[in-house]
This record gives C-alpha cells, structure tokens and sequence, in this order.
C-alpha cells in the first residue's frame, strides 16, 4: 500500500534501491525535504510554537475544569459554616481555587488584626467575657483580598499570552517561509529557464507548505485564547464577587 | 517588615502549576500525528481517484441522430470545405472596331465636309447588368454545416464516436457489447423525459440495469442545481423501470449507467 509519508522513507533507502518512478515531492514530507534549510527552520519553529500551544491549551483547559469544580465546593463549605476555622481547614483540599488563596489573605488579614486588638488590652486576655475582638481596619481587610485576588489573577492567566502571541505570529512565519521559498522556487526556475506547469508547481507546492504549517499552529490557538479568555473573565468575577461577601461578612461580625 | 499575607500570596505565586507533564503530553501528540502522516495511506489526504466501476456513461439532449448509416452530421458544427464555384459569367466586352485609315479623296466642298458623318457600324456598349460587379476570384472557404463520412456505424441515437453535438459526446460503447440495446434504452427513457423546462443545465443520473432489464439504485450522480430538472430526469429513468433483459453476449450481471440529461434552451 502506497502511504503518505513514502518519500520520507525512501531518503531512507539506497539510491539503488529507490524505486526511480516515485521520487521526492510527491508527498508532504517529500517537500520538506526537499526544502531549504531556512524553510526547515521556519517549519521547526512552527512545531514548537504548536507543541507549546497545545500544551498550554489543554494545561489551561483542565485548570480551569478543576477550579470551577473547587470553586463550587469551596462555596459552598463556605456558605454553610459557621466559622472562618471550618473553613480554613478545608482549604488544603481545595487549594486549586482561588477563592482559597483570596479568603486565606483575607483570614490572616483578620486574625492578624483581631490579635493585635486582643494584645492592646495590655492584659493579653479579654478584660470580660463579654468583650470580642473587633477588626480595627477593613480597609486594610480591603486590600489584603485585593492584593490576593491580583496574584490569583495572574495565576489564571498565567501562560495565555502564549496562545495570543502564537496565534499572531504563527501566521506571518508560515507566510515568511512561504515567500522564501517561492524565492528559491523562481531562481530555481530561473536557472532551468523551463516554465513548465512541472517545473513550477513542486517549488510552489513546497513553499506553501510554511503557511499550511503556520495557519495550523494558530487556529487552535485562537480558539482556546479567546475561550480560555471568557473562561478567566467569569472566574475573574466569582473572586471580585467572593472578597466582597467575605468583607460584609467581616465588617458585620467584627466591627467595633 | 512584612505584611501578615504576604507570605502566603508569595506561596500561591510561586506555586507550580504542572505544565511540564502537559507539554511532554502535546510533543508526544505532535509526534503521533506526524507519525500518523507519515504511514496513513496516501489517498487519506487526497481526493480518491474516480471510481473505477464500470460504469458507462450515456449522454441525452441534442438532435436525434440518423438510425442507419455510417454518415453522421460532423458534431453538428460548421465545417470549412472548398467549394467549387460555378464559373461566373464574364461580361463580354465589345470592342469598337478601330477606325478606318484614311483614304485619298477628292476634296468636297465645305457644305459637304461640315456635315457629320454617318458612323458606318453602330457601337454597342457595356451591358447594363456588368455595372459595378466585382471580379470572380475562383474557388472560395464557406462556412457551414456538411455531412461528411466519418467512417463510423451510427447505432440510431446519435452515439457514435463522431456523433452528434453535445448529444453523443461521451459514450463508452467500445467496451459493450450490444449498442442497439443502448439504443432501445435511450429510446424509451427518452420518452420520459420533459425536457422542455425553463432552466438550462445538466443532470447526471446513475443506475444500475439489472440481468432481468429492471432499473434500480436510481441515484443523481450530479445535480443541476435546480430540483425541477434533477427531478425530472429521476423521474424519466424510474418511469421507465424496466427494460429488456440485458443481452446474453454482456457477461455481467449488472450494467452500471451514468446518464447524462442536457437540459437547453
């Protein structure tokens, strides 16, 4: 059976061996390897712009699968506890969302706080058994969750900038290798001085070769930037939504 | 001086987040595919080659050509053939007869000489309907549409090699045995069939005769774009359903027919 990638395998084989009515350029790797060594390169680089792509992509995609589900379990012991201790000590098995990181800045935040309010009593206990803690700044509350739900933002789209800089870029290399090889292709066909249908069409076939390869690297990589992209606004806004509960929260059960 | 969360945003910061295993997984992918490229068989990429069914291929539309007879119309088209022109009727033209030479005579008197003479012979002139005709050239090139021997055997439905126009353009009968069984075949579909539709285009049915004559697998092969003629060639070859059995000289048992139905203005 005639396969696909026979010219590759033919390199392959001695020069006696190869069968003389099937050579180079009837087939995909045929052509690349036929190619230029810049055309080699430019279709190298498009591999690894894909293979990293591909990586991030599926990276991403399971990422956020175990955050949403994280995130719903983390609301919900949340919802239903009575005291920031049951949650945080549910925290360790939920640490892929991040609501975890966003309310232990804000419990540290607080029990830093209600410490220090518990040490300015000067007797290092409570004067009475009715007196409580009481938070001293929700401001400062305010920006610790800020401050944490900035580096959970960063964790979220951590590596995205990939897929957007593949999907610009992947293009214009494949097309940069397409044009340098329809250069080769014309001074080769310069030189033979034949403008034959046969001439022309394996230099031309091979050089588009590169946009194939490029456009293959970035359509994926479009799709998931922009998926993963919506995916990251609606986590974006459970934690935006989740630092203002605790903050109530904090503010109705702390206040002085 | 430190901020009480600080060291626990550092640590979610810093936290490693298992791309490596990913990206070992997609090189492994990338591989496979290329792998996969490589030893797929060669028409998985390409469109596979035309069916090689044997399949004949008729074509409907068109004048019906001659029943008998090895003459045929060349393709319907104008021929450049030389022509033997009569040969035109010169105008004759008549010379006056030249003059007479002088003669010796006596002198006359000036009454006399003054007087006209009377012209001896009357002088004809050119023919009224030699005015303004252009010259012969001989034989010419004219266009037109002529019979000339092709050499071939016309089986009655215009399908020879040479045959008509548009009509028997494409017909594969070399390898079948029995073209006037083609012929009945034709005949009675084209019965059927409305060819008079406001549209032009053209409709490729295929169909399977079987050993019996009865048509099945009525299928279009290629529409025209329009339902109304794609229907209505569908409809000439069910109408006919059956024909008559396939000959005996036709070693298979089907007869697999592609049949293309021109629809023109």
């Amino acid at each position: 059976m005639r396969i696909f990638g026979y010219p590759a395998f033919a390199i392959l084989q001695a020069p006696g061996e190869s069968d003389p009515g099937s050579g180079f350029g009837t087939g995909l790797l045929g052509l690349i390897a036929e190619s230029s060594l810049l055309s080699q390169g430019v279709l190298l680089s498009l591999l690894l712009l894909s293979i990293l792509s591909w990586a991030i992509s599926v990276f991403k995609l399971w990422q956020f699968r175990q955050i949403e589900g994280q995130t719903e379990t983390f609301i919900d012991v949340f919802r239903k506890s009575g005291r920031f201790s049951e949650v945080q000590a549910a925290c360790k098995s939920l640490a892929a969302s991040p609501l975890t990181g966003v309310f232990q800045a804000g419990y540290v935040e607080l029990n830093a706080q209600l410490r220090r309010s518990r040490d300015d009593d000067g007797s290092g206990g409570y004067r009475d058994a009715a007196a409580r803690p009481a938070l001293r700044s929700l401001d400062a509350l305010d920006r610790a969750l800020l401050r944490a739900a900035s580096v959970e933002m960063v964790r979220l789209e951590r590596h995205v900038p990939v897929l957007a800089t593949t999907a610009s870029i992947a293009p214009f290399i494949g097309l940069f290798g397409t044009v340098w090889g329809i250069i080769i292709a014309f001074q080769g066909i310069g030189e033979t001085g034949s403008t034959s249908l046969a001439v022309v069409a394996p230099g031309i076939a091979d050089a588009l070769v590169a946009t194939a390869a490029g456009l293959f690297a970035a359509i994926p990589a479009v799709y998931f930037y922009n998926h993963l992209t919506q995916k990251t606004k609606v986590v974006a806004s459970a934690i935006d939504d989740f630092a203002l509960e605790f903050l109530n929260i904090a503010e109705r059960n702390f206040s002085p | 001086m430190r901020e009480a969360a600080s060291e626990l945003l550092v640590e979610r910061a810093r936290e490693g987040d298992g791309l490596r295993r990913t990206l070992l997984g997609s090189s492994a992918a990338h591989l496979f595919v290329i792998a996969t490229l490589l030893l797929a068989p060669a028409d998985w990429f390409s469109r596979p080659a035309e069916e090689t069914l044997d399949v004949m291929t008729l074509r409907l539309g068109g004048p019906e050509g001659p029943g008998v007879g090895g003459r045929t119309a060349l393709g319907g088209r104008p021929v450049q053939e030389v022509v033997t022109l009569p040969e035109a009727r010169r105008p004759q033209w008549i010379q006056p007869p030249a003059p007479a030479p002088p003669r010796m005579v006596l002198p006359v008197p000036e009454e006399v000489t003054r007087r006209r003479p009377e012209p001896e012979t009357e002088v004809p002139t050119v023919p009224e309907e030699a005015r303004g005709r252009r010259l012969t050239t001989g034989p010419e090139e004219v266009l037109g549409s002529t019979m000339a021997d092709t050499g071939v055997q016309g089986i009655g439905i215009g399908l020879s090699g040479g045959g008509l126009g548009g009509s028997g353009g494409e017909v594969a009968i070399e390898d079948f045995c029995c073209p006037e069984y083609l012929a009945t075949m034709l005949d009675l579909i084209r019965r059927r069939w409305d060819r008079h539709q406001r549209v032009t285009g053209t409709v490729i049915v295929r169909f399977e005769i079987g050993r019996s004559g009865r048509i099945d697998a009525v299928t279009v092969d290629r529409g025209s774009g329009y339902l109304a003629l794609d229907l209505a060639a569908q409809r000439a070859v069910l109408l006919t359903r059956q024909i008559q059995p396939l000959p005996e000289r036709f070693g298979q048992d089907t007869l697999n027919v592609r049949l293309t139905f021109e629809y023109r203005p």
